[in-house]
Formats: structure tokens, C-alpha cells, sequence
């Protein structure tokens, strides 16, 4: 999951980031609304925190530039602004959540959590493929009722790949939901990226391949056998 | 008496009251003034006809004399009539009752002591309770008869007292209900003029009670409301323009503190999210703990005190708690001292600062409070203005002027300068500063009786603190 934070506050901005990043989320940041706006325009980001005070273009003007592009990114607002007609105005410009300065952090995660599972029409945080069951709150994934060890961006991958699952899934796409600016991939980051998470939910012998390779295509996530 | 209803009522009232009385008064002492005059006339001319008579009847053998004669002893009847309420009675030069009229039956009437030839008209009751109307007057020397006009009244020398008199209490009769009907009357008008009164004033003191129903209905929330002035009543207008202009201040006043409030939230929010956030990220990954954490958290907290510092030094010069502390001021040294914070940014963006002064030049005031002026001034000043460009200090007697290039602030924002937490840019990136400096600025200034305003000319933005 890639999420784009616009934030002016470089303390919190660098928190936020933080907590993101540690969470397994991809971030990239910036505490400049026009420059937030490039960004958003530029990559297909699973979420985005927008604050609504910001320099040279504010939080509603960039969503609404946004969405009258098209852009159907959900959108959170992290803001210090919290009358009920702030809130209203945020929402009514399209934002589909509104965050009041000062929050807790488990509530900025979870929302955020259910923004992106918002983007892939989920509805709840358990997503269930054969054996295998993942946990978007928990950031727990089971595999025949064994316990997964997943370093974070594996599970970011896992998850996305389940959330997709079915369909195909391109290298390029993975770089842009699950690698942020700051750790640029090359190209074959995704594959072994990839291949070590095979390895890692083949809990046992008889367990189902799951994860199959569309040669020149990408990957796609189903139950079949290989 | 506090009630204008009362009061009008009380003047209206009386004032009708006295008048009605007035009236009546005049009325009625008319009216008997003119019956009395009436009265005096007929006796008076019974006087000249008595005289007359007894002319008449000297020169008997004149028929058409006589025929006269015999038509005025008629006129002249009731004062022989034992019945009548004519009477007369004379009196000798001696004082000795010679003739009297047979309508007085047993009584007599007062004999007045008059000397001159003119008759005296007097009032008087006679000793049976009859209420007569008086005529005295005297004789010439040869004697005049009584209205009997037989010649018995003849004396010779010395003047004879006579006194005709009518009875009057027809005439009091006829007063006495003219009275009673300028009583009624009256009173029938005072009941008619209480009853209009009352209501011409409940009427037209409605608007007023409509004027205190609407101003019932005014509360904070409401205040964006206008009294509707187009029904009200040309003397309520100028209160109604009043209340509106009052209304209009209040509203801003509200306005300003609840723009003020929320700003304050906001301000204080900003800094509340990054320390929580620090801390609970902190918690949550204590193991891979920022070692930038505690520089981070004691940056916010400092932010924060010197918001809370300024608030509550803006609220004490607001309430005008602050009692001056007076000082010779060198304000070319004060100046640098204020300049030294920012010394490092002057250095960055390479500003050019020029500052010019007479030597020595000093101020009697409140240095502390000169001090956050002039910091806050000088503080803009270094943060504002665009680098390599000069910021002019100039120091007068009795006026301080600051200026530096302020390409992006346009003169609609001039009035906003001094708005608590305005800033040019709308967001608060800039969290070195609480938005409070100017409106410090000028609350101090005028704590120290002095005005600071800012002016915009082709791109220089100027301060300028002025004594009064």
C-alpha cells in the first residue's frame, strides 16, 4: 500500500511518515499543497492525508483539482479545523474520511487501513485465499492455521497481491503500491521480493502454490493448482 | 416615577384637569358676573323710574303725565306687593326710616352708611334667609321719594338714604345648576379624557413595547439579526440606528473573538498532534526510538510556552493590568539588543541594515514594553523581507519607523496585519512564529500612550510608532 501524506508541519509530518512506513506502507511526503497536488496526480497512490492549511495550494483545493480529474484515490483530511462546517466542507469536496488535530495514532492507522481496503472494495480486514488468511488490522496472515513470519513489506506485498487476487498484478504496479521514492527498486527488487514470499507461505509440502507468474505479464494470485 | 406612561398620564391629567376647572370657573363667574350686572341694571333703572314717578306725580294735571305715571306704578307694582321680592326702604337725613316697601314685611334692610351721590350695589341676606341683591344710594338735597312716588319723601333739606333690592335666589337657583352642570359635565370630561388618554398612550407607546420585545429576542447567536426599522416611528428611529450600529459592533466583536478561539485551537493543536505523535510512536516502536526525540519534544514545548507568553501578555495589556514602569530609554541601544536574536538570519539572508539616529537619542517609557514593540518589529522585519534587501530603522523624537521590502503583501491586507494569528501565507508552516507579534506590538504601544500603525508604498511596508 502507497500513501501520499501532504503535511506543513515538518515535525509531524516526519511522525506520521514514520508510523506509516513502520507499519509496512510505502509513503512519499511532502509539506507542499502544489507540489502535493504533482504528486498525486503522478503516481495511482492506494491513499492519501492531505492537511487542509498548506502552502501555495490548500488540502480541499488540491482534492478538488483531483477529483475533477478523475482521481478516485481515497483521501483522508488531517486537520486542526474542527467545526462542523469544516468537516462537511472537507467531505462534500469529496474527502471520504476527516481526521481532528491532535489524534492517536492506532486511529490514524486504522483509518488509514480502511481507506486503502476502501480502494479495493473491501469491506472488513480479513481477506481469505484457500488456506491462507491475512489480517489488514492485526498485520497477522495464517497460513492452515500456522502463523506467518512476515517482515513488513512482505506483508504489504501479501496483501496486496490477495486484495488483487485474481487478477494480474504488473512489476510496475508492486513498485508503485508497495516501494516508496525513497527506496528506489530495480527491477528485479519485485521478483525477489516475489520469491522469497513464496517460500515463506509454502508453510508445508502439500501447501497450494498461490502466487503464479504471468511470463511477460506480472503475477497473479489464486488458488489452482500450478 | 420611572414609567413614561405614567409620567405622560400624570401630566396630560393634570394639565386637563387644571384646564377643565379653568373652564368651568370662567363659566360660571361669567355667567353670575353678567345675571348680577343684570340685576344692578333693573334696579338701577327702578332708581330713575322711581325718581321719575315722583316727578310725575308733582305735575298731576298733566294727563299724558299721568298716563305715564300710572304705567310705571305698574312697572314699580312688585315693591308694593306684600308677595313681592322688590323692596326698598328710605332713611331721613336724621336717619329715620320714613318709607318702606310692604313686600319687606317685618324685616328691614341694612341701611349702609354711604355720603356720596353714587348708589352702592351690595349683596346681603335679610334677616328672614331671603338673599337680596342692595341698592343704596342718596337723594339729592331736595329729597327723593320712594319708588310709592306719593310725595311723602319729601324732607326739605338734607339728603334722604335709599335702598332698593331685589331678591336673587331665582338668579342663585339658576346659578347653583349651571354648577351642578359644570360639575357634571367636568366630570363626564374626566372620565372621557382619562379613558382617551389611557388609550392614546398605550397606542402610541406600542412601538416602544415592540422595540423591547425584539431586543428580548437578541443572544450572542442572533446577533447577525437587524432591527427592522421601516414600521418604527420617526422619534424611535435614531434609537433604532443606534441599536443596529450596536449590533453591528457586537457582532464584530463576536466574530473577531470566535475567529480568534478557533484560531487559538488551531494554533495549539498543531503542536499537541506532533508531540502525541512523537510520543506514541516512540511507545509503539521502542526499539527503534529517534534519538532526535527529545531535542523534537523540548522545540514543541518551547513553541508552546511562547504561545501561552504571548497570550497571556496580549490579555494583560487587553485588560490594561499592566502598570507602567517609566525609564530613560536609549532606544538606539535598545534597538540592537532587540536586534540580536535574529542576528544569525541577518547574517543568512545577507539583509542590509540601516539604522539611523541622533546619538543618545532617548525615551521616557516603560522599557519592557518598548522592548516587545520593538523585537516584534525588528523580528518581522528580519523574517519578511526578502534577502539581500535593507531594512531602515529610523529613530526620531517621538517616532520610530521601521521599514523593509514586503513584495507579496498587497494593501488589502494591511488592515489584517494586526489580526491575532494573521499571517501572509494562509497556512502556519512557520511555526517559529505565533501570529500574536503585531497584535502584541500594538497593544503594547498603546499601553505606553502611543499609536503604531503600517503603511504600504510601492512595495515597502513601514511601522510606524508615534507618540498619542
Amino acid at each position: 500500500m502507497r500513501i501520499l501524506v501532504v503535511e506543513d508541519s515538518n515535525r509531524l509530518r516526519e511522525s506520521i511518515v514514520l508510523a506509516l512506513r513502520r507499519s509496512g506502507y510505502a509513503v512519499d511526503a511532502t509539506g507542499d499543497g502544489r507540489e502535493g497536488l504533482e504528486m498525486a496526480e503522478d503516481h495511482p497512490y492506494d491513499a492519501a492525508i492531505l492537511d487542509i492549511m498548506l502552502p501555495s495550494l490548500d488540502g480541499v483545493s488540491i482534492l478538488k483539482t483531483l477529483r475533477a480529474a478523475g482521481n478516485r484515490t481515497p483521501v483522508m483530511f488531517l486537520t486542526a479545523k474542527d467545526a462542523v462546517a469544516d468537516r462537511v466542507t472537507g467531505l462534500r469536496s469529496g474527502a471520504d474520511d476527516y481526521l481532528v488535530k491532535p489524534f492517536a495514532l492506532e486511529e490514524l492507522l486504522a483509518r488509514v487501513e480502511a481507506l486503502c481496503r476502501r480502494g479495493y472494495q473491501k469491506a472488513a480486514s480479513e481477506t481469505t485465499l484457500a488456506d491462507l488468511t491475512l489480517d489488514s488490522t492485526a498485520r497477522t496472515a495464517t497460513r492452515a492455521g500456522v502463523a506467518l513470519d512476515l517482515t513488513a513489506r512482505e506483508f504489504a506485498l501479501l496483501e496486496y497481491l490477495m486484495l488483487r487476487a485474481g487478477q494480474i498484478v504488473t512489476r510496475t504496479q508492486i513498485e508503485e503500491h508497495i516501494y516508496d521514492d525513497l527506496v528506489s527498486p530495480m527491477s528485479n527488487v519485485v521478483d525477489s521480493a516475489v520469491c522469497a514470499l513464496r517460500k515463506k507461505i509454502a508453510v508445508s509440502e502439500d501447501s497450494l502454490p498461490l502466487i503464479h507468474t504471468r511470463r511477460g505479464q506480472g503475477y497473479v494470485m489464486e488458488a489452482r493448482p500450478a | 416615577m420611572r414609567s413614561i406612561k405614567q409620567r405622560l398620564m400624570l401630566w396630560l391629567l393634570t394639565g386637563l384637569a387644571v384646564l377643565w376647572c379653568g373652564t368651568g370657573a370662567g363659566i360660571y363667574f361669567s355667567v353670575r358676573h353678567s345675571l348680577y350686572q343684570s340685576i344692578d341694571t333693573a334696579l338701577a333703572l327702578d332708581a330713575r323710574l322711581a325718581r321719575f314717578t315722583t316727578l310725575g306725580d308733582s305735575d298731576s294735571d298733566e294727563g299724558t303725565a299721568r298716563g305715564r305715571g300710572q304705567r310705571l306704578q305698574d312697572r314699580l307694582a312688585d315693591y308694593h306687593d306684600p308677595q313681592g321680592r322688590s323692596f326698598y326702604q328710605v332713611w331721613n337725613s336724621q336717619g329715620e326710616v320714613t318709607e318702606r316697601s310692604e313686600s319687606l314685611g317685618d324685616v328691614t334692610l341694612p341701611k349702609l352708611d354711604i355720603s356720596r351721590n353714587d348708589p352702592v350695589f351690595s349683596s346681603t341676606v335679610l334677616a328672614d334667609g331671603r338673599a337680596v341683591r342692595l341698592m343704596s344710594f342718596r337723594t339729592a338735597a331736595a329729597g327723593g321719594g320712594g319708588p310709592k312716588g306719593k310725595g311723602k319723601g319729601r324732607h326739605g333739606a338734607g339728603s334722604s338714604l335709599i335702598a332698593l333690592a331685589k331678591e336673587t335666589s331665582e338668579m342663585e337657583g339658576t346659578l347653583a345648576s349651571l354648577l351642578g352642570g359644570i360639575g357634571i359635565a367636568g366630570l363626564l370630561a374626566a372620565a372621557g379624557t382619562f379613558f382617551l388618554v389611557t388609550m392614546a398612550l398605550r397606542h402610541g407607546l406600542r412601538p416602544l413595547k415592540t422595540l423591547s420585545e425584539q431586543t428580548r429576542n437578541i443572544d450572542a447567536p442572533s446577533l447577525k439579526a437587524r432591527f427592522d426599522a421601516a414600521h418604527a416611528p420617526a422619534e424611535l428611529q435614531p434609537i433604532y440606528a443606534a441599536l443596529n450600529e450596536l449590533l453591528h459592533r457586537l457582532e464584530q466583536g463576536f466574530e473577531r473573538e470566535r475567529r480568534f478561539s478557533a484560531d487559538l485551537a488551531h494554533e495549539m493543536r498543531t503542536p499537541v498532534a506532533e508531540l502525541k505523535m512523537l510520543g506514541e510512536v516512540a511507545l509503539k516502536w521502542p526499539d527503534q526510538t529517534d534519538p532526535e526525540l527529545p531535542t523534537h519534544s523540548l522545540a514543541i514545548a518551547s513553541q508552546l510556552e511562547n504561545l501561552i507568553e504571548a497570550l497571556l501578555t496580549l490579555a494583560r495589556l487587553e485588560s490594561g493590568e499592566t502598570a507602567l514602569q517609566l525609564s530613560t530609554v536609549d532606544l538606539s541601544a535598545l534597538c540592537h539588543e532587540c536586534l540580536q536574536p535574529c542576528a544569525e538570519k541577518v547574517e543568512a539572508k545577507q539583509l542590509d541594515l540601516r539604522l539611523r539616529s541622533e546619538p543618545g537619542l532617548s525615551m521616557e517609557t516603560d522599557a519592557r514594553l518598548l522592548r516587545i514593540i520593538l523585537s516584534n518589529l525588528l523580528t518581522n522585519a528580519v523574517e519578511y523581507a526578502p534577502a539581500s534587501t535593507h531594512i531602515e530603522i529610523e529613530l526620531d523624537p517621538g517616532s520610530i519607523t521601521i521599514a523593509n521590502a514586503a513584495p507579496e503583501l498587497t494593501q488589502e491586507d494591511l488592515p489584517h496585519l494586526f489580526d491575532r494569528f494573521w499571517r501572509a501565507e494562509k497556512s502556519r508552516s512557520n511555526s517559529a512564529h505565533s501570529g500574536l507579534g503585531l497584535s502584541l506590538a500594538r497593544q503594547a504601544a498603546s499601553a505606553i500612550g502611543c499609536r503604531l500603525d503600517a503603511s504600504l508604498s510601492r512595495g515597502v511596508l513601514s511601522f510606524t510608532l508615534k507618540k498619542g
